[in-house]
């Protein structure tokens, strides 16, 4: 038998250098064998040998391939094995996979960014896509919650996308501590706060399903309309290319027609969130 | 190439299975519990019988596979030329199905591309209908229409083979054995046609895919699902069986054996089942663990995925009426019945 490309072989990756990033979250720097191109908002199946794999979407600007950065929460057997893992690790990546944020329809719109605790991540990706093109798109807003300050993820980041031209940032924390001056509760409190034209803006939103449900709730009495809002809808996953079955939303699999999903096209169907 | 009718003798079947490609033949045979498939040369060959009780996706997405191999591993599967005799017109297509899913899309699955390709398929039209069967009632035929390389049409003295592929073909033209097929056995093999589509009869009406297509719609959380799933055990052996259910799982193993090859590794793929509590689970201890938490859930979208997705993502019902489920299910549920209920209930 000759294979022809095998999807399931994962490319050889070697771990660069691991960042702390929060008590739970850290970001791991990996450089593949080849390059793996990607558009933000597509994953990768990252392959821990013989122990599993899981996916995960970069955090780092897609006009890097050589250079991946993947932001991990520790939840689980796979996330655990990966940080505890030193530089120098050999690990597999299979991708990129599903199709990423529309990245065509961006041109001319306002965009409004949502995240919730690691779902920043994704949104990193985006942002840094977003940045690249600031003079083709209209305001940027980007709304983050985290369960408390020391879960804020890339905080040291904050600063320097606030002075960009366009650009608000605004973040809160569901449970403060004394020293936290800013905004306390979900992250819905802060959509109270936008400055840019809901009426026509793009929103993208990645965390976890109960956030999504009031965030959703909260834009369309607003006045958005669900064809303007983009979720990065996370799933169990296992092949990556919409064959195994798994991660199902109706007749969509997230692996391939997602992970980000226009809310027109799946809020008909029962148990997204 | 034409594709001229031939009459194979009972008494050359034997000759006729030999000639055929491949380092393996699997044949229907009858079993003490009904049909099944057994290798080449066998005694119990039985193509006057009904369909096989197990689905013939196993010849091309085995229960358990190595899909990867990598890091100096070896032991990705050896895929050999095989015949398979005895297929019924809903298992052809049911690889028509499987062919969208693992064909189509955004890339082929290489070992099922393999098999496909190394398969040669060799169809009979059905004699007597399992109980079960409702092919006709979703559009099926109980008589091969395409996607055989050769189909065997019994006929009192033998079999009516006519080619399907050009494969099929040059092996017909090339057994001395084969006598031409006069016009009365062709008036033979339609009239045992007829017949099967009139044994089908009183299933042919029980279940309308159109029409289940538009009731099902929306009825993923539906209450109307409830007692249903009050009688499934959650074995998943409908899953097992459907001849379309393709779902698998994929585990990272050290490699095939961690002693010789060590700092190798392997990815195996299991078949897995949409039914289950744990298929879906997601990571982490957030409120809700799985998008599907209750069995009912689960129910409604392994029937809507057959009678509502399927037809959006591949253009074709995911059910084909072989009863394979219904045969094999522990709570004793038909799945018109559900179909019908539900739908029923809007
Ligand atoms: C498209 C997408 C993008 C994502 N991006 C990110 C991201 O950027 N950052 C982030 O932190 N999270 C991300 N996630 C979530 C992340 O995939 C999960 O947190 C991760 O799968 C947890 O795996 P775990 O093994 O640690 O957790 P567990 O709870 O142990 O496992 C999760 C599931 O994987 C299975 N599993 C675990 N080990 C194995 C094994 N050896 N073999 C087979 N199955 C196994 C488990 O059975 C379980 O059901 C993303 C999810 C999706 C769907
Ligand atoms: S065969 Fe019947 S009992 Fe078993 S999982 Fe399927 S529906 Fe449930
Ligand atoms: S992960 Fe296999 S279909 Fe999506």
């Amino acid at each position: 038998m000759t294979l022809h490309a095998n999807p399931y072989e994962p490319i050889a990756a070697r771990l660069a250098e691991v960042v702390d990033e929060t008590p739970t979250i850290k970001t791991f720097i990996f450089t593949p064998d080849e390059p793996i191109p990607f558009v933000s908002g597509q994953f990768v199946q990252l392959c821990l040998p013989g122990i599993g794999e899981a996916p995960f979407t970069p955090s780092s600007s897609p006009r890097e391939p050589n250079r991946i950065e993947i932001t991990i929460l520790r939840t689980g057997a796979v996330t655990e094995a990966l940080h505890r893992l030193e530089p120098g690790a050999e690990l597999g990546i299979r991708g990129p996979l599903g199709k990423g944020y529309p990245v065509d329809e961006l041109e001319g719109k306002d965009i409004l960014v949502v995240g919730g605790g690691v779902g920043l991540a994704p949104l990193r990706a985006l942002l840094y896509h977003l940045f690249h093109i600031r003079d083709q798109v209209g305001k940027i807003e980007i709304k983050y919650g985290a369960r408390s300050p020391e879960e804020l993820l890339f905080r040291r980041q904050y600063g320097q996308w606030s002075v960009l031209p366009g650009v608000r940032f605004s973040a809160t924390v569901d449970v403060p501590h004394p020293q936290w001056t800013g905004r306390t509760g979900v992250v819905t409190v802060l959509l109270d706060d936008i400055q840019l034209d809901l009426k026509s803006c793009l929103v993208f939103s990645c965390g976890p399903g109960v956030m999504f449900k009031f965030v959703v709730q909260k834009l369309l009495e607003l006045g958005a309309r669900p064809e303007q809002i983009y979720l990065s809808m996370n799933r169990r996953m296992s092949c990556g290319i919409g064959k195994c079955g798994r991660c199902n939303i109706g007749p969509y699999y997230l692996c391939k027609d997602g992970p980000d999903m226009n809310y027109a096209k799946i809020m008909g169907y029962a148990d997204v969130f | 190439m034409q594709r001229t009718p031939r009459l194979l003798r009972e008494d050359r079947l034997s000759d006729f299975l030999c000639a055929l490609p491949g380092d393996h033949c699997f044949v229907s045979v009858e079993t003490k519990s009904g049909t099944d498939y057994a290798e080449y040369p066998t005694s119990s060959t039985a193509l006057r019988f009904h369909r096989p009780t197990s689905p013939i996706k196993q010849f091309f997405l085995p229960p358990r596979e190595h899909i990867a191999a990598y890091w100096g591993a070896q032991g990705l599967p050896e895929i050999v030329p095989f015949s398979l005799v005895g297929l019924r017109n809903c298992d052809l297509l049911s690889l028509r199905y499987l062919d969208h899913v693992f064909l189509g899309g955004i890339c082929e699955d290489p070992f099922y591309r393999a098999r496909r390709a190394a398969a040669f398929l060799v169809s009979v039209d059905c004699l007597p209908p399992q109980k079960t069967c409702f092919c006709t009632a979703v559009g099926g035929r109980p008589y091969p229409e395409g996607g055989f390389d050769i189909n065997l049409s019994p006929v009192d003295d033998g079999y009516v083979a006519v080619a399907g592929s050009d494969a099929g073909e040059s092996l017909l033209a090339g057994l001395p054995f084969l006598e031409d097929a006069g016009d009365h056995l062709l008036g033979q093999v339609e009239a045992a046609r007829s017949s099967m589509v009139e044994a089908l009869a009183p299933a042919a009406g029980s279940v309308d895919p159109d029409r289940a297509a538009r009731t099902l719609a929306g009825t993923e959380v539906n209450r109307a699902w409830e007692p249903w799933a009050g009688k499934c055990v959650e074995c998943g052996a409908c899953t097992a069986v459907c001849p379309t259910c393709h779902c698998y799982y994929i585990i990272d193993t050290p490699g095939i054996d961690p002693e010789i090859q060590p700092g190798a590794y392997a990815k195996v793929r299991t078949w897995d089942s949409c039914l289950l509590a744990e298929y879906a689970r997601m990571a982490g201890a957030g409120a809700k663990l799985t998008p599907r938490p209750r069995l009912r859930s689960r129910l409604s979208n392994r029937v809507l995925h057959k009678y509502v997705y399927s037809p959006d993502q591949y253009g074709m019902c995911g059910c084909l009426g072989c009863g394979r489920c219904d045969e094999a299910c522990l709570g004793g549920m038909k799945i018109r019945d559900m179909v019908d209920a539900v739908g029923s209930q809007r």
